[in-house]
């Protein structure tokens, strides 16, 4: 999943809409937030892994995105400055959910992949669900949604080289439940 | 390479399924954000010609009779309380009976436009004639009450139609009508009107088939011209004739084509030219400087709620939507619910109220996403 998927705007489109937006045109705001929904419910679902609560957690990023677009600077891609309001939207559904100790993930997902394959997933979910936020999002940005290093930085709001210090850290803590997974594809 | 193998993990440990998300979840979103008080423009009803809206007509009456028998007792008033107007302003008219229109153009939930209406019940006859020369009528509480503007006298046809050629809605209180001979706009919701400079070198007066009007910002559109788009962006001081691709086979001489749109999306925009059961539609990524397409879809009354959010009519009555621009398009849920009538044109807003047109002439309103629907009574 490359961030540039079909539909994406230009870079003076997108300031154009962005600008539009700003002073309350809807329907530039719409343009600016149809080609996030893919990865924004992807992210939103990895953070959260129930889809009803990912898109929960997309539709109320949106109304907040929309409430602080004046905070957006000038230049800035909105997709990327959108992703860091869904994580944080995320992190706070994650805090309010209390039930989740005794609630099991959304295995009834009316998924095309078989329900064994879920399972196989299982150990790289929990690792990745156990990583501090902040380094839970870098790699899901990162590695999941394909977001360049630049586009992780904006997103959380850090340096390039904070953005990948994060990663790198995120990996250490992963790479046993990576090399889990890759034995149980493996077979 | 490690990299690679945790992509592809990850992508199977987060694989949400296909159907995530929700294709409608965009415009959930969009109407959380009250969208629905703040429509774009609107296409008009696509122009008829006189033989086919008189049988459209004809064919809406009988169902109206039908209706009325069927349940013995015709559609009950509105229950409301007729408001007096402020001093100076024309009178609002209470809904009262069941009519038939010539066109129908909505905004919003609560704002609409009807032309050419008939009080088919009202007058007791057994055939659709003009009861008065109210013209276009205008609706800002969902059809409670209507505005009657005088514009458009129905007597201005020989088929007494009070043909019009598009109600434009910018918004609530901005509404632009081409009629037979002129451009008129309102910004106060129909109270007041002023007629527009015509665009050289086209006159609305010589050519017939002018009939659309959309005004998004200071950028004007004028359609009607086979194959041309006369666009201004800076509120009709200028103009400029953007050519549309043709479609396969060219344009067709003589050709009676309807138009709708554009709608415009900040820069992004649609625009449907019907010809016979079938829609060209074109789309702009500049704001209107340049216009793609066309895809041919099957159906008309072509309708946007989202740069590519598009709604039309199949020729069965069904409605189709697509949520990707035309690229996959799926038949909704929504159906009239008397089996005698068949949607023609249909008139989203962005929530769960949608207006539509029956039969070609029997107005209808539904607030529970089209699985109910109320015939619209008139003054």
């Amino acid at each position: 999943m490359s961030l540039q998927a079909p539909g994406a705007i230009g870079q003076d489109l997108e300031q154009s809409l962005i600008d539009r937006a700003k002073a309350g045109d809807r329907f530039a705001y719409e343009s600016l937030l149809e080609p996030a929904v893919r990865p924004a419910t992807r992210l939103a679902f990895a953070m959260l892994q129930d889809r009803s609560d990912a898109e929960d957690a997309f539709q109320e990023s949106a109304l907040r995105a929309w409430r602080r677009l004046g905070n957006l600077k000038s230049g800035r891609p909105f997709q990327a400055w959108f992703l860091g309001i869904v994580a944080n939207q995320c992190r706070e559904i994650r805090r309010g959910r209390w039930r989740q100790l005794i609630r099991l993930p959304d295995l009834v997902p009316a998924r095309s992949l078989e329900e064994s394959a879920w399972f196989e997933g299982e150990d790289l979910r929990r690792a990745v669900s156990a990583l501090p936020h902040d380094q839970r999002v870098a790699i899901l940005l990162h590695f999941h949604l394909d977001l360049p290093l630049n586009d992780v930085a904006l997103a959380l709001g850090i340096s390039p080289a904070g953005a990948r210090t994060r990663i790198k850290r995120a990996l250490r803590r992963l790479r046993p439940a990576v090399a889990v997974s890759e034995a149980t594809a493996n077979g | 390479m490690a990299e690679e193998r945790l992509r592809s993990n990850l992508d199977r440990a987060f694989d949400a399924g296909a159907e995530f998300p929700d294709r409608l979840l965009l415009s959930r979103t969009m109407a959380a954000l009250g969208r629905s008080t703040a429509s774009p423009v609107r296409p008009a009803r696509p122009n008829l010609k006189p033989s086919s809206r008189t049988m459209g007509v004809l064919a809406a009456a009988i169902v109206v009779a039908l209706l009325a028998a069927a349940s013995g007792v015709f559609l009950a008033v509105n229950d409301f309380t007729h408001r007096a107007a402020p001093a100076g302003r024309p009178p609002l008219r209470p809904a009262t009976a069941v009519g038939l229109v010539a066109g129908l153009s909505a905004a919003s939930a609560n704002d609409a436009a009807v032309w050419g209406p008939y009080n088919f019940m009202k007058a007791n006859r057994p055939t659709p004639e003009p009861l008065d020369s109210s013209g276009l009528l205008i609706t800002h509480d969902g059809g409670k009450t209507w505005l009657a503007t005088g514009i458009g006298s129905p007597t201005a046809q020989s088929d007494g139609l009070g043909y019009m050629g598009s109600v434009s809605w910018t918004d609530a209180e901005h509404l632009a009508v081409v009629d037979n001979d002129s451009i008129r706009v309102t910004s106060d919701g129909g109270l007041t009107w002023h007629q527009l400079k015509n665009p050289a070198p086209f006159s609305p007066a010589g050519a017939d088939s002018l009939n659309e009007y959309r005004v998004s910002g200071s950028t004007i559109f004028l359609s009607g011209i086979s194959g041309h788009l006369l666009t201004s962006h800076d509120s009709g001081t200028t103009w400029i004739d953007a050519v549309l691709p043709p479609p396969p086979g060219g344009w067709q001489t003589g050709m009676d084509y309807q138009y709708s749109g554009p709608f415009m999306f900040g820069l992004r925009g649609v625009f449907g030219v019907a010809q016979s059961s079938d829609t060209l539609i074109y789309s702009t990524a500049d704001g209107g400087k340049s216009w793609s397409g066309p895809i041919t879809e099957r159906g008309q009354s072509l309708w946007a709620l989202g740069p590519s959010d598009w709604w039309i009519v199949k020729p069965s009555g069904q409605v189709a939507r697509t949520l990707d621009g035309g690229a996959n398009w799926f038949t909704t849920s929504i159906t009239p619910n008397y089996s005698v009538i068949s949607l023609t044109s249909i008139f989203p807003t962005g929530g769960n109220v949608l207006w539509a047109v029956a039969n070609m002439a029997l107005p209808l309103r539904s607030t529970d996403g089209g699985a109910h629907w109320s015939i619209v009574k008139l003054p």
